[in-house]
């Protein structure tokens, strides 16, 4: 938990979140020690948080000690890309309605009206 | 601490300056008076002669747009006259511009992407970035430090700080001309693991890495009851004062109440250690369903420091 992001990579989820097709608006959430954005969709999809996590591995501890504004239908960012999160997390982000995971499966749940039901297709 | 594997030139020739030429001096005086005046000057040019030297090589304090860590970790490392004291001294202020390096490649070199869900041009347009942002300015500060240090440096090691020292020009060229190929010059491993192995053979010995170890096995893991748990990073490398010190826990808990309960201790022992230590306590917890991750972990870090 925190704010230990390298610019570059606050500045590139902006850049990607304005490539999308579905991003209609977004938008820094004022929050101490936590990077947060309130991301507006197009086509009807309802409005999402995503919170940026500086972890390196998101675990458990990670997961029940996130900002008290993220709800069901919030998508939770491993913002590094070396960052990793086990399936334990995922799992059980996933049961309580939450998107877990890189920048390449959020821009894949942002097609989706419940983005914690997006799955990353195989290669 | 000084580095016994390091041999100065200087040294040898005090030592013959010391052990030879006073003594051959008292024999000259003994069986010629006659050559004292000779004896005499011969001894103070070839005294004067040191005095140059040591004179010639002295350090000048350098300016290198160090970093807030850089800078303060640069402190413990100076002589009086602001120069780096020693070998080790240079590998300490060469580590954590190092480490940065590093950390810039795992999180944004295309490699580092390669086992993750993310896009290749989130890798690309950031690599692209960071080349000039993070490793071509650290780059440029290694190098002045080379090549302002060289004397420093042992015999036997000169010829890895030459690699860097390629690498290093080869890697501003391409930085200059993208389609420069700098693969005949790739960074040179060696360099790096030798001042990695320098700096933790010095941190065995620094007293903070002990008086860290105490406050937490005696303080504060017991609060958590935790199964397992390892110092990694930055701290097992020396002195390091502005870094965070990294610490990895299994703890026992199974439910998110549990879990919040350690959450909530864990955040106070962070606020303790700060005030104790005057730097940050950064934990990465695995609970007790995470087993299986925790110990992948730690195969995967290669130098840990256990608690418990």
């Amino acid at each position: 938990m925190g704010k230990d992001i390298h610019y570059s990579l606050i500045s590139f989820f902006e850049e990607r979140m304005n490539g999308h097709d579905k991003v209609e608006a977004y938008s820094r959430i004022d929050v101490a020690d936590e990077i947060l954005y309130e991301i507006d969709r197009s086509a009807g999809l309802p409005t999402l948080t995503v919170h940026l996590s500086d972890a390196y591995i998101y675990t458990l501890n990670e997961y029940y000690s996130k900002p008290d504004i993220l709800k069901k239908g919030d998508f939770i960012l491993v913002t590094k890309p070396e960052a990793s999160y086990n399936s334990v997390a995922d799992n059980v982000a996933r049961s309580e309605g939450i998107g877990l995971g890189p920048i390449g499966k959020l821009m894949g749940a942002l097609n989706k009206r419940d983005v914690s039901t997006y799955v990353v297709p195989e290669k | 601490m000084e580095n016994p594997e390091i041999a100065y030139g200087d040294k040898w020739f005090q030592r013959i300056l010391t052990y030879a030429g006073l003594p051959a001096g008292i024999l000259f005086l003994i069986f010629n008076l006659n050559y004292l005046a000779l004896i005499c000057f011969l001894w103070l040019v070839s005294a004067g002669g040191y005095v140059f030297i040591k004179w010639s090589r002295r350090q000048v304090p350098i300016d290198l747009n160090l970093t807030q860590e850089q800078a303060e970790h640069g402190k413990e490392t100076r002589s009086a006259d602001g120069g780096i004291k020693d070998f080790v001294a240079l590998a300490r202020i060469l580590w954590p511009i190092l480490n940065e390096n590093k950390r810039a490649f795992r999180d944004f070199s295309p490699r580092s992407g390669a086992n993750s869900a993310a896009p290749i041009d989130w890798d690309l347009g950031l690599w692209e970035r960071a080349k000039k942002e993070i490793l071509g300015e650290n780059n440029r500060k290694i190098a002045e430090l080379i090549n302002d240090n060289y004397n420093l440096v042992p015999n036997e090691f000169r010829a890895i700080f030459d690699k860097e020292k390629s690498h290093i020009f080869a890697f501003e060229k391409h930085l200059d001309d993208p389609r420069f190929d700098y693969s005949d010059h790739q960074f040179p491993q060696d360099f790096a693991s030798l001042i990695d192995t320098t700096c933790v053979e010095i941190a065995k010995d620094a007293p903070i890495l002990e008086g860290i170890i105490g406050w937490l096995t005696k303080e504060s893991l017991a609060q958590v009851a935790a199964n397992d748990s390892f110092l990694m990073g930055s701290i097992l490398r020396g002195e390091f004062t502005d870094s965070d010190v990294d610490l990895v826990l299994l703890v026992p808990d199974t439910t998110p109440e549990e879990i919040r309960s350690t959450a909530k201790k864990l955040d106070a022992i962070k606020k303790a250690f700060e005030k104790e230590f005057d730097r940050r306590l950064h934990i990465l917890v695995f609970s007790e369903p995470e087993t299986d991750s925790f110990y992948s972990f730690r195969e995967s870090v290669d130098l840990i420091k256990q608690l418990i």
